[in-house]
């Protein structure tokens, strides 16, 4: 009968062969160097080393389950990625804070968590107006007459302002939805590093270790590249700054055809500043407006 | 002849060997930590990442990101808005443009004048005008970057 550790030890080991423990104390104390591996983990292990202790667990545990099977991912805690899938991974968290926005390399710590636009709604394909302060000029024709009273029938010449009124449009920038989740783990070193090259934001000011602020990309809407054409090319406007929003115009451009209206005199003489029957073109600029894309502006770090 | 007795000595030799292997499973995954990662869990399945703008592959284990091609990203928190697409993918350094209907009313006031109504139609009646049209078509200006968009597999 067995009434302490000392002898169960014993008779684990006298009662076995070699083979029957060797395994399961070797993956045991792989999994104890996983643990020891983070700072974290090493306040915890000092509690795990009692000799009969790890004896008793490494026989209850099936030694097929490897102990030290990585969990996790490399990525550094404070990342924050796109996903394309419902749910965010173990360690994630959704990031709210990015939902119905395009997030944006910061050209600047300044610039970092600058929102513009509203958010979008779910499949929403944003439309915009704009305003338009616009005039047509109409030149004059002279009557051999008197400017008076009372026929009101001849228009008066010259500069009149005009109600411009502009459809909805929307600016067809297009885009496709993904989950955002920021990682709130800390990485676990047993998975491989990202790639170099690879490029992600974060919630931080500073890049992580081994990362390097991203260049090119900041400022700008990052596109997924088409299937013809090459990556890392800019196009469109120049870089975001901190505080900025981005407006374009359209020119604007008619003609008013007049109609004519009959008076009894002769051309010329000097009742002057009539409007000239004719058709009169226009054109101008509208006011400056947004296509209203909401974005994000965090902190992008390219891996080295 | 030996002075221990035999389960002591049985006891001595099994914690020894226990030592020993706890001591090899520690260096082995010291080995791991230290730079070997057995793990390729770089990135989360079904992550998108973009990558530099002197990356053009993807890394291994990632596939490219067809479904964001020609396309921004807008995040969203709900799952079932995952994977939505809105509007027609953009060409190669396509800045898309975009224009707007329009309508234009003018009302041109009257000059008197002291003279009936008569043959001479020189002149435009006084009365609203009304005009229409698309305007010119204008980019968004904003700022944009084509990058390689690959998924984590």
């Amino acid at each position: 009968m067995i009434t302490n550790s000392s002898e169960y030890l014993l008779s684990v080991i006298g009662n076995r062969t070699p083979k029957s423990w060797i395994v399961p104390v070797l993956f045991l104390g792989i999994g104890l160097g996983s643990s020891c591996s983070s700072p974290e983990a090493v306040a915890d292990s000092s509690a795990v080393f009692d000799a009969a202790q790890v004896v008793e667990d490494a026989a209850v545990k099936d030694a097929s389950v490897d102990a030290a099977a990585p969990a996790g991912d490399s990525l550094p805690k404070g990342a924050v990625s796109y996903f394309n899938r419902k749910s965010c991974p173990d360690g994630w968290v959704p990031f709210a804070m990015g939902a119905g926005r395009s997030l944006v390399a910061a050209a600047s710590p300044a610039a970092m968590m600058n929102t513009e636009g509203r958010p979008l709604l779910d499949g929403e394909d944003r439309l915009h107006g704009h305003t338009v302060n616009g005039s047509v000029t109409v030149p004059s024709v002279n009557y051999a007459g008197i400017a008076g009273e009372a026929n009101h029938g001849v228009a008066r010449a010259g500069t009149t302002a005009m109600t411009v009124v502009t459809g909805s449009a929307s600016a067809g920038i297009p885009y496709v939805q993904l989950l955002a989740c920021q990682k709130m783990a800390e990485p676990d070193l047993r998975q491989r590093p990202a790639a170099s090259g690879m490029l992600m934001f974060f919630m931080t000011t500073e890049c992580p270790p081994g990362w390097v602020a991203a260049g090119l990309s900041q400022g700008r809407f990052l596109v997924g590249k088409p299937d013809i054409g090459n990556a890392g090319q800019t196009f469109g406007g120049p870089p975001l700054a901190a505080a900025q929003t981005v407006s374009h115009v359209h020119q604007i451009s008619g003609t008013i055809k007049t109609t004519s209206h009959g008076i009894a005199l002769a051309s010329g003489g000097a009742a002057g500043n009539y409007a000239k029957d004719d058709s009169h073109r226009y054109q101008f600029a509208t006011q400056a407006e947004s296509v209203a894309m909401p974005s994000l502006q965090l902190r992008q770090c390219q891996k080295r | 002849m030996s002075v221990i007795p035999k389960p002591q000595h049985r006891l001595f030799t099994g914690l020894w060997y226990c030592a020993s292997l706890l001591c090899a499973g520690l260096l082995l995954r010291a080995g791991n930590a230290a730079g070997d990662a057995s793990g390729d869990a770089d990135v989360p399945t079904g992550a998108l990442v973009f990558l530099g703008p002197d990356q053009s592959r993807c890394p291994t284990g990632f596939r490219l990101a067809t479904e964001a091609a020609g396309r921004l990203v807008v995040a969203v928190a709900n799952g079932d808005a995952v994977g939505k697409q809105i509007g027609t993918p953009l060409d190669s350094l396509e800045d898309r443009t975009h224009t707007h209907s329009f309508t234009t009313t003018v009302d041109l006031p009257y000059r008197s004048i002291s003279a009936a109504d008569g043959g001479n139609r020189q002149g435009a009646a006084a009365q609203r005008y009304t005009d229409g049209g698309i305007s010119a078509p204008a980019a968004s200006g904003l700022p944009f970057i084509q990058l390689m968009a690959c998924v984590k597999q």
